[in-house]
């Protein structure tokens, strides 16, 4: 069942196909693709069963050893159909059929409000010069809870992993996240699905337990989530992290818990979580026994009480009415506080609240930012955006627009191998990345997968610094609203950035901000 | 020929220019200099030689910090014989054997070429 709308041309050459030449010889595109685009009949002949399901991720193009597959797209039945394209069609068939809504894996695809009607303003002779991002320096660091614990996290770059569990991800994805974290010097974030013991100890770039052998410099931070489910939550769980989060939501199903179905939890996944083998792991929607600001504060105080006032404490919250939700968040005492648009992914969640609910990550910043401003405390609590990342761009565009850094979930896995297939809950990930099977896992290998990380967060940070000093900054704290303008106008209706050629807010925005 | 002291920004952008300053330079000197030498007869100040490509810089005197992509070299028998030339042509009482050399470290420290 393929999860969006959207079709795709499907071609084999025959002259290459292996199975076209010698039936039952190869089906490589019948194993790999998750929605049964290929069937293989009795006479061992692979054909094309179902063109109408491909969602243009391409893993059978890349599996296929003879290259055999081409995948192009074509959107004239979007065009032409819709609202019934097939897809829709085939969603009411199912449900019809079995009593059940859609279920999958990733984040929103399709068009929504985006980073990419946005431009960045080189500087010249109307502003301070431009930086030399060959032959000057550029200040990258980012330190949360300078003034409230007694250890500090100083982050090299601006840059985070954000929360994706054990249980969602498999073991050696969440040991290559914390080699890559090791590697550039930032936060590597567990997710509810408690902690892996391993991660203790790659964080800090160490290849063993006794912290004897050092692999990796400089070393990383080790983010502990605290979420509604408490899945392998104890007072040594809390201890053990640089940092504690509180997850009040996330962007892929706000106003929901986790979700991880129960094929993908194994012995192990159950033994961390403290969970039954096989049971659905679906956390509650919020927190039972945190029903005002007041139980937000008490959280946040036992926390730091449990942690000694050792760590910072984040929040991390889904995309609602971000004005307030920053507000309480600082209120309860937060030193850090990630906001995750619609855009970003889970390992498994109803396709239509994917789809359907939240808000785009960049209307979110506006309000998150000015909330932060209004008390006093914007670039001291820092303010991390997630939700669809996907470059240096991006990032620099959220930091200008007010972010103190940004999270990269989708494009980490990206980094590791994903072509983004959507298929994560069946746990049949061919990279390894999200499965649980030990034959698909044995794909990944983590310091190989940590490396890729690592390359990709230190491109990353290149192309953040050069557009941070071809805009005039040698600070990543000093970019502003002022260094970007909206391409067109909703996007400045939106964003309340300058518009293009008009170079000023659109009138909606006269009184400095929106409706908030 | 510099017969003083020169400032900061010295030999910048240096294409093969020979450029020797009797007394002392500044800060930011010989940055992304890509050929020739620069010598230096007194001292030196911050990030001397930053991203410095090809060519020489020599120092009699001290420098405050050297840039990025700069490596020490032993003065050979070649380096001290041209200063030793340049000093008697313009009459500049220093010893060649007490001067630093400092090249650069990599060609290319940016982008690497493809194999």
């Amino acid at each position: 069942m393929p999860p969006v709308n959207g079709t795709f041309c499907v071609s084999v050459m025959k002259d290459r196909c292996i199975n076209a030449r010698m039936p039952g010889k190869c089906a490589t595109c019948v194993e790999v693709c998750p929605y049964e685009v290929y069937a293989i009949d009795e006479a061992g002949e692979v054909r094309v069963r179902n063109y109408n399901a491909c969602v243009g991720c391409r893993i059978c193009s890349e599996f296929c050893p003879e290259d055999a597959i081409r995948i192009n797209p074509a959107e004239s039945e979007f065009l032409v159909r819709s609202p019934w394209t097939f897809p829709q069609v085939e969603e009411i068939h199912h449900k019809a059929q079995t009593g059940q809504y859609m279920l999958r894996g990733f984040g929103t695809m399709g068009y929504t409000p985006s980073f990419d009607n946005i431009t960045v303003v080189p500087s010249q002779i109307a502003s301070s010069p431009p930086r030399d991002k060959y032959r000057e320096e550029c200040d990258l660091e980012v330190v949360i809870g300078e003034d409230t614990c007694e250890h500090p996290i100083r982050m090299q770059y601006p840059f985070l992993f954000p929360a994706m569990s054990f249980g969602a991800l498999s073991r050696e994805a969440r040991m290559a996240l914390a080699v890559g974290a090791a590697q550039t010097g930032i936060i590597s974030n567990t997710g509810e699905g408690g902690l892996l013991r391993d991660e203790a100890w790659l964080i800090k770039g160490y290849e063993n337990e006794e912290r004897t052998l050092r692999r990796w410099e400089p070393g990383g931070y080790l983010v502990v989530q605290w979420s509604t489910g408490r899945w392998g939550v104890s007072a040594g769980y809390v201890r053990a992290g640089d940092g504690v989060e509180i997850k009040i939501g996330q962007g892929a199903k706000p106003g929901m818990g986790g979700h991880l179905l129960g094929a993908k939890v194994t012995a192990e996944i159950a033994a961390i979580r403290g969970i039954p083998v096989g049971s659905d792991a679906l956390s509650p929607c919020r927190y039972y026994d945190v029903q005002d600001l007041e139980d937000m504060k008490r959280m946040v105080a036992f926390l730091r009480d449990v942690t000694n006032y050792r760590v910072p404490i984040f929040f991390k919250l889904g995309p609602s009415r971000p004005y307030e939700d920053v507000k309480a968040c600082v209120e309860a005492g937060a030193d850090a506080i990630s906001v995750d648009g619609l855009v970003g992914g889970t390992g498994a969640s109803p396709a239509i609240v994917t789809q359907g609910v939240g808000i785009p990550t960049v209307a979110l910043i506006p309000p998150a930012v000015q909330a932060l401003k209004d008390l006093g405390v914007h670039r001291k609590v820092k303010l991390f955006i997630l939700g669809g990342i996907r470059s240096g761009l991006d990032a620099y565009k959220a930091m200008a627009m007010g972010a103190d850094g940004v999270g990269f979930g989708a494009a980490a896995e990206i980094a590791m191998g994903c072509r983004a297939c959507m298929a994560c809950h069946t746990g049949r990930c061919p990279y390894g990345i999200t499965s649980q099977d030990p034959e698909l896992r044995a794909r990944l290998d983590f310091e190989e997968a940590g490396q890729r990380l690592a390359n990709f967060i230190r491109a990353t940070t290149e192309e953040l610094k050069i557009l941070t000093m071809l805009s005039g900054h040698d600070n990543v704290r000093d970019l502003s609203e002022e260094d970007l303008r909206a391409t067109e106008f909703n996007t400045a209706a939106i964003t309340g950035l300058k518009l293009i050629g008009y170079e000023k807010r659109v009138p909606l925005w006269e009184n400095g901000q929106g409706n908030w | 020929m510099v017969r003083g002291n020169a400032g900061d920004f010295t030999a910048v952008m240096n294409k093969g220019a020979t450029i020797i300053v009797a007394g002392n330079v500044g800060d930011e000197v010989a940055t992304y200099m890509l050929a020739g030498d620069l010598v230096v007869v007194g001292d030196a100040g911050r990030n001397l030689g930053n991203y410095l490509i090809r060519g020489n810089i020599y120092v009699g005197g001290k420098w405050e910090s050297l840039g990025h992509n700069t490596l020490l070299e032993e003065m050979a028998q070649d380096d001290l014989a041209k200063l030793r030339a340049y000093f008697d042509t313009y009459g500049i009482a220093a010893d060649p054997a007490t001067f630093k050399k400092i090249v650069r470290l990599s060609e290319k420290p940016f982008y690497k070429s493809k194999k």
